[in-house]
């Protein structure tokens, strides 16, 4: 009994797992067994990804349709993003644990369900599947916050990801096309992926893969819709999509050069617009948006070095980024508001919530003794070792601009600055157990000699490379410097900036950003078109009408049985000649035609 | 529906002294500013200083010069910050400027 559950584990898809937890939480009502099910279901998908059974080889496959889907194969690399995405379910299933709403519980475990499965699936249908389920499920973490703004940014937010899922398939058909199967193994292996300018159809996942991953213009359904969710539904947000699509990027485009850029432009641009929002939901939003692209422009590079950068950076932002989101959700629940402008003080009331957010801050930032360092300097070194002096100016000053930003503005502005007179209660002990695992991770990664960093790059794909790091670069005296002297003048400045009173001061109301092409002239321009119609629609659908009439009835009176073609000897006549003519055609054809 | 109304949490039932004060009540210090400009601007010079006496190893040309880090976080913060101005007057628009009908609140 035991040895046969043993065995199933091992060939059981953790994200399957998750999904029918997910399934069996709408369905049970107790609070207890539902906690039970929504935290164990993830843990029980850790152990069976413990367990898996072997490396680079199909599991479990499905054979349909002259087709064999590959419903579980593990990868090194997806070893790092399904146990990040793990450990997030399980982390936000406990920081959900107050909610009595079956249903938003259910939804987050099926996303986060489809997101691992899509890491383990090993051919481009499975993963088309589960990437439209993430879409799907994912959507009622938005609309149950029953706000009008949330109902249209939720619409919005599945238009743009059902549109990522079609391109995808549209993708896969070329594949399929070209290679004659969608099993991973035929056209891709690790570090090897497709090609823009070779394989048709890459195209259309790499656009796919772009809207998921937020590229830069294709980016505002992050800050529309993950600031418009429910306090526990940002959090599960934070964690999977954008992740999955780096995880694809990493499988299907390593080492394609315009990651590089994009990735690149991903640091710089949200820096600027964090600087002036107001919502610290919507801040954090962007600055997923810079954090994302650290992990793209790794890709693009495509190094050994870099491909572990990405990989390890994505482990340590699903966990630190979630813990921001819990910080501000925690603020979301206990206040109703995350808008700078309502808050500040708010340490007096909810210290440990406090304390949480500004581990998650010092995480983010790339602090000495927190994972983001450990992580993000594999990537930043990567650079530098290829010399790209230009992208490696960008990513150090977006380093910089995630100091202001996550590191000091969400802190500062929620729990400090000026005092908003708010008074409420600290978080639900669920919330801070959650946020306290979450800080957890952030500093075992981070800190040498608790073994977390060890055990993180001993996961990378590239394991021997990242150990070689480990021993010669991550903790050498220059570097540890180099990165505290970036940081502490960054803080400098905004002390200096402060107390001069040249920080722009946090003010309510929206900030424009490419979305505005749609959500304005687009829109009005449909809103237009849709008016003339109206109007113009009727009388030219009469006056098309009148004409057909017109036209019918002329070839009626001429060709009918009834019409003037049809009357005296004529038309025999005519048949007979037309007779002739074709038999002559014919004959000719047969004389001349090719033989 | 789980969400429970802001109302319900605005109000601490424990008495005046917030527990909260013990950690960080010395941010609400009158000379709170002060003390973490010196305290910063003492650290920040022992980096800098630290810059003179630690070799460092880089793989692009521009960072061998002394200081180059500090300079580039003071700048790159400095730069970022400031241009929040004139970027708000460019950007910035009234809360209700997409759906006017509608006064939007947060979530």
């Amino acid at each position: 009994m035991g040895d046969a559950l043993m065995s199933l584990l091992s060939h059981t898809n953790p994200g399957f797992i998750v999904i029918l937890a997910g399934m069996l939480a709408y369905v049970i009502r107790g609070e207890i067994p539902r906690a039970v099910v929504t935290i164990g279901g993830p843990l029980l998908g850790l152990a069976a990804l413990v367990l898996h059974s072997a490396l680079s080889e199909p599991l479990a496959t499905l054979n349909m349709m002259d087709m064999t889907f590959v419903l579980y194969q593990v990868e090194r690399v997806s070893i790092v993003f399904g146990l990040a995405f793990l450990i997030a379910a399980t982390v936000n299933s406990i920081f959900a644990l107050h909610n009595k709403d079956p249903l938003q519980d259910s939804m987050a475990l099926i996303y986060a369900g489809a997101a691992i499965a899509a890491t383990f699936a090993g051919d481009l249908i499975t993963v088309f599947v589960f990437w439209e389920l993430t879409a799907v499920s994912s959507v009622f973490l938005i609309l149950k916050s029953g706000t009008p703004e949330a109902y249209k940014a939720s619409m919005r937010y599945l238009g743009i990801q059902i549109l990522s899922g079609v391109l995808l398939l549209m993708g896969a058909t070329f594949i399929m096309g070209e290679f004659g199967t969608l099993e991973f193994d035929a056209f891709i292996s690790e570090g090897e992926g497709l090609s823009l300018q070779d394989d048709p159809g890459a195209i259309f996942l790499f656009v796919a893969l772009g809207i998921k991953a937020a590229f830069p213009l294709l980016h505002n359904w992050l800050q529309d819709s993950y600031s418009k969710a429910t306090h526990t539904g940002a959090v599960v947000l934070s964690a999977f999509t954008t992740k999955l699509a780096v995880y694809a990027l990493w499988r299907f485009f390593p080492g394609e050069d315009s990651l590089i850029w994009i990735g690149a432009i991903m640091t710089v641009f949200p820096v600027f617009f964090a600087v002036i929002e107001n919502d610290l939901r919507k801040v954090l939003a962007y600055s997923l948006n810079n954090q994302v692209g650290f992990m793209v422009c790794a890709i693009g590079i495509g190094t050994p070095l870099a491909l572990n950068g990405a990989a390890a950076h994505a482990f340590a932002h699903i966990i630190y980024k979630g813990l921001l989101f819990m910080s501000m959700g925690a603020v979301m629940y206990r206040v109703g508001t995350t808008k700078a402008t309502e808050l500040g003080g708010l340490y007096r009331t909810m210290p440990f919530t406090a304390i949480f957010c500004i581990i998650g801050a010092a995480s983010i930032s790339a602090f000495p003794l927190f994972s983001g360092f450990v992580a993000k300097s594999l990537t930043m070194s990567a650079v530098g070792y290829e010399h790209m002096t230009i992208i490696w100016m960008m990513l150090l000053f977006a380093s910089a601009g995630v100091l202001e930003h996550s590191g000091i503005k969400i802190p500062f502005f929620a729990f400090f600055a000026h005092d908003s007179g708010k008074r409420p209660k600290e978080a639900p002990f669920n919330m801070l157990l959650a946020m306290g695992i979450a800080s957890f991770f952030c500093i075992w990664i981070g800190f040498p000699f608790l073994g977390g960093t060890e055990f993180l790059y001993g996961l990378l794909p590239y394991r021997d490379e990242a150990m070689v790091y480990l021993e010669q670069s991550l903790w050498t005296t220059d570097h540890v410097l180099t990165q505290m002297q970036l940081l502490v003048f960054a803080a400098l400045a905004f002390i200096v900036l402060n107390r001069v009173k040249l920080y722009p001061p946090e003010k309510r109301g929206v900030v424009l950003d490419f979305d505005w092409v749609y959500r304005r002239p687009l829109y009005h321009a449909l809103v237009w078109t849709g008016a003339v119609w109206n109007k113009a629609g009727p009388a030219m659908t009469g006056a098309a009408l009148r004409l057909s009439r017109r036209v019918y009835n002329h070839i009626e009176a001429t060709f009918s049985p009834q019409g003037e073609l049809s009357r005296g000897p004529l038309s025999a006549g005519m048949a007979i000649w037309t007779s002739i003519v074709l038999a002559i055609v014919m004959v000719l054809a047969l004389i001349v035609g090719p033989h | 529906m789980s969400e429970i109304t802001p109302e319900e949490h605005t109000q601490d039932t424990r008495p005046a002294k917030h527990s909260g004060e013990r950690y960080f009540g010395w941010t609400s210090h009158p000379k709170a500013g002060l003390y973490t400009f010196i305290f910063v601007g003492v650290l920040a010079a022992g980096l800098a200083l630290a810059d003179f006496f630690v070799h460092r190893h880089e793989y692009i040309h521009l960072a061998e010069f002394k200081m180059f880090y500090a300079l580039f976080g003071f700048a790159a913060f400095g730069g970022v910050v400031l241009s929040g101005w004139p970027l708000r007057k460019l950007l910035g628009r009234p809360e209700n400027y997409y759906e006017p009908e509608e006064e939007t609140d947060n979530g």
